[in-house]
């Protein structure tokens, strides 16, 4: 085209005729320009609805052409788009061998997609391999197209995204469905699977009322069927995207929690979390970080109260505050749903719609933060679990890794649910690993320490735990065959020695909890043999805890069995070592356990010499050990008040100075168990400090000491399965029987009495008397026939529990102490029973025995004050 | 800017005909095709609706291998996607019209009823002149393109090719007539000869 021509149609196009003509005559234009001009001003007029329509007919006539061809992936029919995107194109299909007729969904990796792209298909078909829940979307078979193409065949969900189902379902059939939804992230989350992606469009709901999540890869694809705001831009949709998601941040299980919030938010309010007047990346970011959520109870009053104060929970900007654990979600969900149905019945409403909000208003910003370094953890973990799968180094790198996040999660209050996922997550691992061991003494070392680990998670109750020690059990007697089996055959082995003392002293805990004290003690002499033995090679500090621990653990064990000299030779030991390493901790825990021999042996001014000091340590601050110090501390705290008074035991008998260290250590153990109810070792120390603390104030103070027992009781019933557990409610069975007859509830006390003995038969262990709380029930029901004008009948009893008690009185303090707190009320009750002769003679054995202990342990303040008991 | 160098190298070898780079840039669009196909539709104001997933299915399945080049963004991207289009289209054409030559053997002459130029053979035409204008009118060709086979809204294709509204609706213009007239002119010749 020339110049000349186009710069003149240019200038005519828009004229009339007439005017077109008057320029050609005005204007020197040569012939053959003019004819060319016209002729293209002849065709400007319907130029462009001609095009239009020659090239439409065109794209009409193309389609049919295409339509008869069969798109074939493997041996799947490929029949419609269903969705597509970045990371593939998603097909319904059916099977194409004419075997049966299934059909599916197919997702193809986008030919020319990059190795990344790549990479992660192939990742995202292993995860979806591994998932089986029947409210996730199935995987069915997974190949290669001849051109290397990946591709995976899913379940085809013919169902309609949740929000759409939702319409027209009352507020409780919705959250009734959500919780399903819930149940599968839960169990995405437990296999360390973060979704990233949750929004009503990736959750489709079959006709049968089933949600079914669908994999992240294809929920990216199929937003375009649904919500169009979500779909203008290929990125996250808004709307479900969790603040940390829209500025970059870190993503965390805490962030399928907001997601799966914002989606119950449109359910139950049909309006978005947000609404975004502008769509700029820094508009929603800004939105997303800045603007309050609005009150769900603004669109649907019927919210307001509990659902709602669910759902701004779920939906907090920090993930720190948001729900820990998905399933703590769903429990207040469901809790809210049951809450109703019982304030219809019960009329108990106030009361517990208070406990229900305490529930989640409780702050757990300690548990948050374990949630948050957890998630990253696990974010980790997926990563490596998939390179995991396809070899087995990577699997035992990762077993390792896990306790890693344990070990900073374990320091941390609030941290148990997350512990448990820990713990199921290690299990599944190492009994994957277990065949492939044959003769690799590395690997048996590796899983035998795991399991070690898995097992103090679960229930060795050193550290806080889940209470479960039969499983801890089980998972030991696994460590320790893994070990041994290296040792057999490299018995000098530095690693095999230490994991060996370790394992034996965790049994020993289990063993002495467990009632088994001739167990406990075989193998605490096993594990003291072998960490001496370790010791002189003894070189780093992670080695130094290890061996540090056992020390402590196993001198304990002697000590409880009174072998004081080996005792207080190993705390000695122990002590030494701590110093070196310049660890409060251990030296204050140590200091604890020879202050307990001394205590035993009546050396009472150098058991609370010790213990005043460990205390002093223990108090210090968290120091070296954290979490665990505090409740050494507690611990500490109620051997000084046992020491300063016990009611029956040795004691200065200072009871006024006794109440406040033990009143302290309750006071910590309380807060501890109400910022991690899961928390089993706190509860036994809460439990531990209000025995001796109502054992002592049930003298002065029936009714304060009778509400110390039940505060206890109330805690001790809130676990299962746990024997020594079972043990401290015995006591404070026993123990309320006093104040309860006191106050004038004898058939209270008698039950509670029986109760006692329920817990001890089902221990089996009703009838040694060598158990402490065994004696405790007999004698205190002994002392409530007594009480309750029954004499012949409690002296029987207190006669009866002698003659099965085999003490050498005149060899161990203990045992004098045992016998004498069985012969002092005894002679009472003979006298009153008139039988004076025998009282008589008992009251003088007793005197004798205590003169004998005079006489050993001259000017003991205990024993003189037993002297002058006896001398009434 | 390698990937510009790419992408440009990759469209004068579509241009050209090569069956392998149109294989290598199509996957890149199949997911705009079915939206231009149905636009074209809209304008025209047909009420039947349209299957247009065989033509995504054309698009994303016959091609498979290759390093997909990246577009600078969505102006440049519509402007890929609606030379592929055309490319798509012309070649589709010309399969129809080769099956209706080889159909023609086997009929007798006077049976053809004369019906002028099939209008599904326009395109074809069309493209001949495209073709013709190229060689000196490159841009008018691409403005062409955008609008009737990428459905671009003159914004857009100012945006895409950085130049002003009014210079790419000045350009159309022109263009549309030259190009309405040289195919009408086609149909005359074709008449003549007839």
């Amino acid at each position: 085209m020339k110049i000349e021509v186009e710069q003149l149609f240019h200038e005519l196009a828009d004229l009339s005729p007439e005017a077109r003509s008057n320029y050609f005559a005005e204007h020197e234009i040569d012939a053959e320009t003019r004819r060319e001009v016209e002729a293209l001003l002849d065709f400007d007029s319907g130029a462009s609805s001609f095009l239009l329509r020659d090239i439409s007919i065109a794209a009409n006539s193309a389609l049919p052409q295409l339509q008869g061809k069969e798109w074939r992936c493997g041996p799947y029919r490929l029949l419609d788009l269903i969705g597509r995107g970045g990371m593939g194109a998603v097909y319904l299909a059916e099977r194409a061998d004419g075997e049966v007729t299934q059909r599916l969904a197919v997702k193809l990796l986008p030919p020319g997609a990059g190795d990344p792209q790549r990479k992660r298909f192939l990742q995202e078909r292993q995860i979806l391999a591994s998932l089986a829940h029947p409210n996730i979307a199935r995987m069915l078979d997974a190949g290669h197209l001849e051109s290397g193409q990946p591709f995976l065949a899913m379940e085809y969900i013919e169902g309609k995204p949740i929000d759409i189902f939702c319409d027209g379902l009352s507020v409780r059939q919705k959250i009734t469905l959500f919780l399903k939804v819930c149940a599968a992230v839960g169990y995405l989350h437990r296999n360390l699977i973060v979704h990233r992606d949750l929004k009503p469009s990736n959750i489709l709901v079959t006709d049968e009322g089933e949600p079914k999540l669908l994999d992240f890869g294809i929920a990216k694809f199929l937003d375009v069927t649904t919500d169009s705001t979500a779909t203008s831009m290929r990125m996250l949709t808004p709307d479900y995207a969790s603040p940390e998601q829209v500025t970059g941040g870190r993503v965390t299980t805490a962030t399928d929690i907001y997601s799966l919030g914002a989606v119950l938010y449109k359910l139950l309010t049909r309006k978005p979390v947000h609404e975004f007047e502008d769509h700029s990346p820094e508009a929603i970011a800004w939105v997303a970080t800045s603007r309050e959520v609005t009150r769900p109870s603004k669109w649907a009053p019927e919210l307001k109260g509990d659902v709602e104060c669910i759902l701004l929970k779920a939906l907090r900007k920090d993930p720190h505050e948001r729900y820990a654990t998905v399933e703590q979600f769903a429990d207040d969900l469901l809790a809210s749903l049951e809450f109703r149905t019982v304030r219809a019945r019960s009329g108990n409403a106030w009361y517990r719609t208070r406990k229900f909000v305490r529930r989640y208003w409780v702050p757990v910003s300690a548990a948050a933060l374990v949630i948050a370094s957890l998630g990253v953890g696990l974010y980790i973990a997926n990563r490596e679990r998939l390179i995991a799968e396809r070899r087995f180094q990577d699997v035992r790198q990762l077993a390792n890794k896990l306790f890693d996040v344990d070990a900073r999660v374990a320091e941390l209050p609030g941290s148990t649910r997350a512990r448990q996922l820990i713990v199921d997550t290690s299990l599944e691992y190492l009994r994957r690993l277990k065949p492939n061991i044959q003769g690799d003494s590395e690997l048996a070392l590796d899983l035998g320490n795991a399991y070690m680990r898995v097992a103090r998670v679960q229930g060795v109750p050193i550290a806080p735990n889940l209470g479960q020690m039969d499983q801890a059990e089980q998972s030991l007697k696994i460590a320790q065959g893994l070990i041994e089996s290296v040792l057999v055959s490299q018995p000098s082995n530095r690693t095999g020695i230490l994991r060996a003392a370790q394992i034996a002293h965790d049994r020993m805990i289990v063993a002495r909890l467990s009632g088994r004290p001739d167990d406990a003690l075989a193998l605490a002499r096993k594990s003291a043999e072998l960490v001496e033995k370790f010791h002189a090679q003894a070189s780093d500090k992670p080695e130094m805890t290890a061996v540090l621990n056992t020390y402590l653990g196993v001198a304990d064990q002697f000590r409880l069995e009174e072998q004081f000299d080996e005792t207080l030779r190993l705390c000695r030991r122990g002590t030494e070592i701590a110093r070196l390493f310049d660890s409060r901790s251990y030296a204050g825990d140590l200091l604890w356990v020879s202050a307990e021999a001394y205590l035993f042996r009546g050396e009472l001014e150098q058991a609370l010499k010790d213990i005043r000091e460990s205390v002093r340590l223990l108090d210090l601050g968290s120091g070296d050990m954290g979490q665990t110090s505090i409740h050494n501390l507690g611990l500490a705290l109620i051997k000084e008040g046992r020491i300063l008074a016990q009611d029956g035991d040795i004691s200065f008998g200072r009871s006024q100075e006794a109440v406040r260290c033990l009143e302290r250590a309750f006071e910590i153990e309380d807060e501890l168990v109400h910022k991690d109810p899961l928390d089993q070792s706190s509860r036994g120390r809460l439990a531990m400090a209000g025995i001796s603390l109502a054992d002592i104030l049930r003298h002065s103070d029936a009714a304060r000491a009778l509400g110390i027992y039940e505060h206890t009781l109330r805690h001790l019933a809130e676990v299962k399965n746990n024997s020594s557990f079972l043990l401290y409610e015995v006591s404070a069975l026993a123990g309320s029987s006093y104040p309860l007859r006191h106050l004038g509830r004898p058939a209270e006390a008698r039950k509670r009495l029986d109760a006692a003995f329920e817990r001890l038969r089902q221990l089996k262990i009703a009838e040694r008397v060598e158990v402490s709380e065994v004696r405790t029930a007999i004698c205190a029901l002994a002392d409530h026939e007594a009480e309750t004008s029954n004499v012949p009948q409690a002296i029987e009893i207190y006669e009866g529990l002698f003659k099965q008690i085999e003490a050498e009185p005149e060899k161990s303090l203990g045992d004098a102490v045992v016998v004498s707190n069985i012969w002092a009320p005894l002679a009472t009750l003979y006298r009153r029973n008139r039988q004076f002769d025998l009282a008589s003679a008992l009251e003088a054995k007793r005197l004798s025995l205590w003169r004998h202990w005079d006489q050993k342990l001259p000017n003991n303040v205990f024993v003189l004050r037993q002297i002058a008991a006896a001398s009434k | 800017m390698s990937c510009d160098v790419d992408i440009t190298e990759l469209l004068q070898r579509v241009h050209a005909g090569d069956q392998r780079a149109l294989d290598t840039v199509i996957p890149l669009v199949y997911d705009e095709l079915k939206k231009l196909s149905a636009a074209h539709l809209r304008r025209e104001g047909k009420a039947r609706p349209l299957d247009t997933t065989a033509l995504v299915h054309e698009a994303f399945l016959r091609l498979a291998q290759g390093q997909a080049p990246s577009y600078q963004n969505r102006s440049h991207f519509y402007g890929i996607a609606s030379r592929l289009m055309r490319q798509i289209l012309v070649d589709l054409a010309r399969a129809r019209s080769r099956e209706k030559r080889s159909a023609l053997k086997e009929v007798p002459l006077a049976d053809i009823p004369d019906l002028g130029r099939q209008p599904n053979e326009s395109v074809l035409v069309i493209e001949e002149a495209l073709n013709r204008l190229a060689r000196t009118d490159p841009l008018k060709v691409q403005l062409i393109e955008m609008r009737y086979f990428g459905g671009m809204t003159a914004e857009e294709s100012a945006t895409a090719l950085a130049i002003s509204p009014h210079v790419v609706r000045r350009e159309l213009r022109v263009a549309q007539a030259w190009l309405h007239k040289e195919v009408a002119g086609e149909d005359r010749s074709r008449t003549a000869i007839s």
